[in-house]
Formats: C-alpha cells, structure tokens, sequence
C-alpha cells in the first residue's frame, strides 16, 4: 500500500492536519488531525509502497509497545486513512 | 475606463475598453472607488484561449445566472470559466484577464473572484460570514447558507447598543502587520451594506440552530474547521492556493478566539454571545 502523494500535512496553530477537499461543490471538506503516532507514520511512510509489517515496525521502533498493540494500533491508522483514500492498498 | 477599487487596503483598478457604465451599474463598487495607485489590475478585453489539457480542479453552480463555474490550471496559470466569461492569471502576476460580459451579476462574480486569487497572495481572503462591528472591533459570524448568520447580525443591531453592520456575506480577512483585520467589502449579499472601513477582529463564532442558546469555545481544530469551508472553496481546491489561505487562517486562530453558538433567533441569543467576547 501506498500514502497518495497528492496529499500533504499542513501545520496549522501547533496541530498536524490533513485537508480533505468535497470532490464537488455537495461534498463537506473533511479534516483529520495527526497525533504524534500518526504523524511519525505518515513520515516514515509517505513516498513509499509499504506493508502492515513495515508499518507496525516503525511503532515499536519508535515506543515501548509490544507488535501486537503496535499492530492494532497501525490497522486502525490504516483503515482511516483508507477509508478517505489517502492510502491506496 | 478605470476603476480604482481598495477593498481591505488592497487597490484593484478594474479596465476596460467597453463599457464606462460599471461603476454606477453595480452596486456598491462606487463605495470603494479610490484613486490609489493600484497594486493590481483586472483587464476586461477579448475572450481568454483555454488549453485542451488544463486540470480542472473545481466544478460549481452559479445560482444567480444559473452559471457552471470551472476553475482550472495548468502549471502556475490559473483559468476560470462560466457562461461566456472566460479569465486567466499566472500565479506571481499582478494582472486577471478577463473577457468582456454584459452579463451583470457575471461581472459581479467575476470581479470577485478575481480578488480572491490576486489577495491570497497577500494574506487575505473573502470569506462567506456576517461580520458586525462593536466598541470598534469586528466579529464574523461563520455558518453554512441558512444558519441564520444575517438574522443574529440583525439581533446584535437591535440588542447590542454600539453595534453596526461591516458586511452581511463576503466581508475581506486580512493580516495587518500580523494582525487579523475584516474589512467590509463591494459584496454584501442581499443586504446592502457597502462599507470600507477595517476593525481588528475581536472573535470569530460558528452559528447553529438549536432549540437552545448555549456558547463554548472551539478548539483549534474545530476552529480551523468553521473557517476553511467558508474560504473561496475553488482556491481551497488546489494545493497552492490551499497552502496560502491555510497560512491566512493559521496566523488568525492562533491570536483569535472563536466559539460555537448554539442558537434561537432571539435576543437572548446576541446577549449571552457579546457579554462572552465583550465582558467575559
């Protein structure tokens, strides 16, 4: 799978967003907020194809967490991001 | 002929070989006619040649002609087109080009939008809100169509001693010397409300209908959130232009405080939200 390169992180005030815009004029914008795990992800991954095992790697490199949690964690990330089609599986 | 705009301390002279009724014609533009020397210029002559393979990034309906506005780019230039008005700006330029219309309300828009992509260049954007002025400081009131953004300007006009109307649908935010400014603007929606004056902004506030009154403050997302749908949707579209008003509204949610008003179109409405940005 693959972050869309055709989205970036905006800093905003001192939060990481990312703006998804209405694909019509019908659609609500859409904005997402990064936390400080998300934001690692997203920058470790980004320009890159990578496997929920990469993903879940960067994690428990990164935090005391076992590849279990790491990995639950990572899915949710995924499916979210997925879900607007920022990451392409 | 020549007509020299300042909207929000930014001249646009807007020229054109065609037509020397513009000025008495549209509303509200003879307010902000001022003989400055003009930062930028809008140019009404012959149609704009559109390339086959420009991006299209936005796609909407004008209400008012019953248009299809398609704003477009390709590299830095930018194009946008609706009914037989075509425009063109490069990103950087200080001049839009534009084709003649007789088409008013057209016109109208056209001029807008022009501001739009030649101010965002300097940190300033027209944003679609109701902004009233109190004890020398402005307050938008943000909401999507049919909130009641009008209806809780006019609450403040009746209940709140000391207030005005700047603008009722398209007032200008701006960055002055870094701090947030809303000046009024030639486009005031139905009301017509055309002033040119300036007031730093006390507070900005997302209005929604409720069987209650009740104000809490937004947090920065949330903020964040209300300003950026009521931005020129076209510009926040493309990545360029999205980075510029994102910074705009960056620069103000940092220094402003803004709050969700849950409201009933009545006069307890406006007090419980000026005694919270006024006396709080």
């Amino acid at each position: 799978m693959k972050i869309d390169n055709r989205f970036k992180i905006r800093k905003v005030a001192n939060e990481n967003i990312l703006i998804i815009p209405g694909k019509s004029e019908h659609e609500k914008t859409q904005i997402i907020a990064l936390n400080e795990t998300a934001l690692i992800l997203w920058n470790a991954l980004k320009g890159r194809d990578f496997t929920l095992e990469d993903a879940t790697t960067i994690l428990t490199d990164h935090f005391e967490v076992s590849p279990e949690t790491a990995q639950k964690d990572v899915s949710q990330w995924i499916a979210l991001l997925a879900e607007h089609q920022i990451i392409l599986t | 002929m020549t007509l020299p705009l300042l909207i929000a301390n930014h001249c646009l002279a807007i020229e054109s070989a065609w037509d020397n009724s513009i000025r008495y014609a549209l509303p509200g533009f003879s307010a902000f006619h001022e003989d400055a020397p003009s930062k930028w210029t809008m140019l009404w002559g012959d149609p704009i040649p559109l390339p086959e393979n420009r991006e299209q990034l936005y796609r909407f309906h004008f209400k008012e002609g019953n248009y299809t506005g398609i704003f477009s780019k390709l590299g830095r230039t930018y194009y946008f087109e609706m009914g037989d008005m075509t425009m063109r700006h490069t990103l950087g330029n200080a001049t839009v080009y534009a084709s003649a219309t007789n088409d008013r309300a057209l016109f109208r828009f056209a001029v807008w939008f022009a501001y739009t992509l030649l101010a965002a260049t300097c940190h300033t954007t027209l944003i679609h809100a109701s902004a009233i002025f109190c004890h020398g400081k402005a307050v938008l009131f943000l909401g999507e169509s049919g909130t009641g953004k009008s209806t809780h300007s006019q609450l403040w006009l009746n209940h709140i001693p000391g207030t005005s109307l700047l603008n009722d649908d398209s007032p200008a935010l701006t960055l002055h010397n870094g701090v947030p400014y809303v000046f009024g603007s030639p486009w005031s929606g139905k009301t017509p409300c055309y002033l040119k004056e300036g007031f730093p902004l006390k507070a900005v506030v997302r209005l929604c209908q409720a069987p209650h009154n009740e104000i809490h403050p937004l947090t920065t997302i949330a903020a964040f959130s209300a300003l950026l749908p009521s931005c020129p949707p076209a510009l926040t579209h493309d990545e360029t232009y999205s980075d510029l008003i994102v910074n705009l509204l960056s620069a103000i949610i940092s220094t402003i405080p803004a709050y969700q008003l849950q409201c009933l179109p009545n006069a307890d409405a406006a007090q419980i939200c000026y005694q919270t940005i006024f006396q709080p």
